[in-house]
């Protein structure tokens, strides 16, 4: 009982900081990294392996 | 603490570590084998088809010796080898021990009792074991063992269960035949070399593009949509992005999370990864994934979080669809091409833990902690990389290249089966039963694990299984495995 409550709190009342450009720009550039990659690396595979 | 560490740090004290020495000592035997002839390999226990028990055990070199004779050898050498890696990792050895021999010889009873003909033959195999009906489950073996651990993890007595604990250990197994699978790559390239090649490069480019997506996607979700914390939120992002439980634990690490951040979301992560490896291998061969068979081995890379599970679920899923080709187009594809495809996106993403684990540190520092003249070490990178793909390379690249070279394909093959197939097969069965010893349903029922949960399914059932399955195929279609030839 105490274990569960304990993990209840820690999880639960978590104050979560507020949301902070950084954290954003991060946000963004890994998923223009990862688009892009998407898009030159698909390509190339696409056109040089699957072909 | 950090600053404490030496390149070599964790190399007799580590899993990872402990994966790379005793897959590759046994790799090297078999090399040493193929190259003198010697017979230094043959005495590893295989676990043929029967309808007669007394033919369900016998050595990889048949005619060697009898086929207890071969399961107690197999079990004293692989006994000693696994004891001096616990002993050096500082592990309660009787404890080890007898856990462990208990794990070995459940194991084995699982294994030879669903290699039974009746169960596991195909229609056309049916005829040579004299039997008209079979049920045609190949790696029934796999799904028995992670059963019969499921059954005992959770129902048995608790003080037998926390035992067993000792010896299960199905990250530091699957870590071990994943150094042996290279051997597999190994010979795959000296019979096909593009294709393996190939399968490498489009491994790594669909892993690039899919963690750069998974990564900031459920970081997000995790804090805009359930309002996590920092920590919650980038330890939770990696274990489900990357490879669970070492991901959740580097990240935890980089980020300089307290201790029960990275715990519970491992904890959630082994539940996960348990479900998905029951329940994709079929929905993956009885669906169109079938007509795709190497983009699903991918998927599963992709979408199954822990190496363990991830290996298993390829494994099963190259039983189940070389089974269902063989039965319905009458192909037979060589066996391991599809658990290669899994574990190869795997391992890519495994390597990737280094650089995000560093990435993510620097930016704790300069944002959260405010530290801007504090510096990351890039030996970071080494630390957090995944010894045991160093294994896999390795065993890898000597096969391959001495397979090709100066000791021949044939030689090699007459050496090193009995690891690449035999050995790695018993360890996946080795890692499914320890999967279940360890697998705890209870976790989810605890309070504030909900949320938990639901971040996780929610992130693994909107994010990266659509995504996953979407960058398997765009990267993977159209590959077949290779026919068996002859």
């Amino acid at each position: 009982m105490e274990q569960k409550e304990e993990i209840s709190q820690e999880v639960e009342a978590q104050e979560a900081e507020p949301w902070e450009a950084w954290e954003g720009k991060l946000v963004k550039y890994s998923l223009l990294i990862g688009l892009a990659a998407l898009a030159v690396l698909g390509g190339l595979v696409n056109v040089f392996i699957l072909s | 603490m950090a600053q404490e560490k030496r390149w070599y740090t964790g190399m007799v004290s580590s899993e990872d570590w402990w994966a790379f020495w005793i897959g590759l000592f046994f790799v090297l035997v078999g090399i040493l084998a193929g190259a003198t002839g010697v017979d230094l390999s043959g005495w590893v226990i295989d676990f043929p088809k029967w309808t007669n028990i007394s033919n369900s055990l016998a050595p990889d070199r048949t005619g060697l010796m009898s086929g207890i004779s071969s399961l107690l050898v197999s079990y004293v050498i692989f006994t000693i080898a696994t004891c001096i890696g616990a002993k050096a990792m500082k592990m309660d050895m009787k404890k080890y021990f007898w856990s462990w021999t208990i794990i070995f010889f459940l194991s084995v009873i699982c294994y030879v009792l669903s290699r039974n003909a009746y169960i596991q033959a195909t229609s056309i195999e049916r005829a040579k074991y004299g039997i008209d009906w079979s049920l045609s489950i190949g790696g029934a073996h796999y799904i028995v063992a992670l059963f019969v651990g499921l059954i005992i993890g959770n129902l048995a007595p608790k003080k037998f269960r926390e035992f067993l604990l000792h010896g299960a250990r199905p990250e530091w197994f699957i870590k071990i035949a994943i150094v042996f699978l290279g051997c597999k790559l190994g010979m795959k390239v000296v019979d096909a070399t593009g294709f393996a090649l190939e399968l490498l490069l489009v491994g790594v480019c669909a892993t690039i593009a899919a963690y750069m997506l998974f990564w900031p996607l459920v970081y997000t979700f995790a804090r805009r949509t359930f309002n996590f914390s920092r920590e919650w939120a980038a330890t939770m992002a990696s274990g489900i992005s990357i490879c669970g439980v070492s991901a959740a634990i580097a990240t935890g690490g980089a980020i300089r999370a307290r201790p029960i951040v990275p715990v519970m979301v491992s904890s959630v992560i082994v539940v996960f990864a348990v479900i998905e490896l029951v329940v994709l291998p079929p929905v993956l061969t009885y669906t169109p994934w079938f007509q795709e068979p190497m983009a699903a081995g991918a998927s599963l890379g992709l979408t199954v979080k822990t190496d363990g599970a991830d290996a298993a679920s390829g494994a099963i899923t190259d039983q189940l669809m070389r089974t269902r080709a063989l039965e319905e187009l009458g192909v037979q594809w060589e066996e391991g091409w599809i658990t290669a495809s899994s574990v190869m996106t795997k391992i890519w993403i495994d390597m990737f833990i280094g650089v995000w684990a560093l990435v993510l540190a620097m930016l704790w520092l300069y944002y959260v902690e405010k530290k801007p003249d504090e510096k990351v070490q890039k030996m970071e990178i080494w630390w957090r990389f995944p010894k045991f793909v160093l294994g896999y390379f390795i065993a890898w690249i000597l096969v391959g290249v001495l397979g090709l070279t100066v000791i021949g394909g044939e030689a090699m093959d007459w050496g090193i089966h009995p690891f690449e197939s035999v050995a790695r097969h018993l360890f996946f069965v080795l890692t499914f039963t320890s999967i279940g010893l360890v697998t705890d349903f209870r976790k989810l029922a605890e309070e504030g694990m909900g949320r938990l949960a639901m971040v996780y399914g929610l992130s693994l059932l909107i994010i990266i299984i659509p995504i996953g399955w979407a960058l398997a195929w765009i990267f993977h279609h159209g590959m077949m495995p290779p026919l068996v030839s002859g």
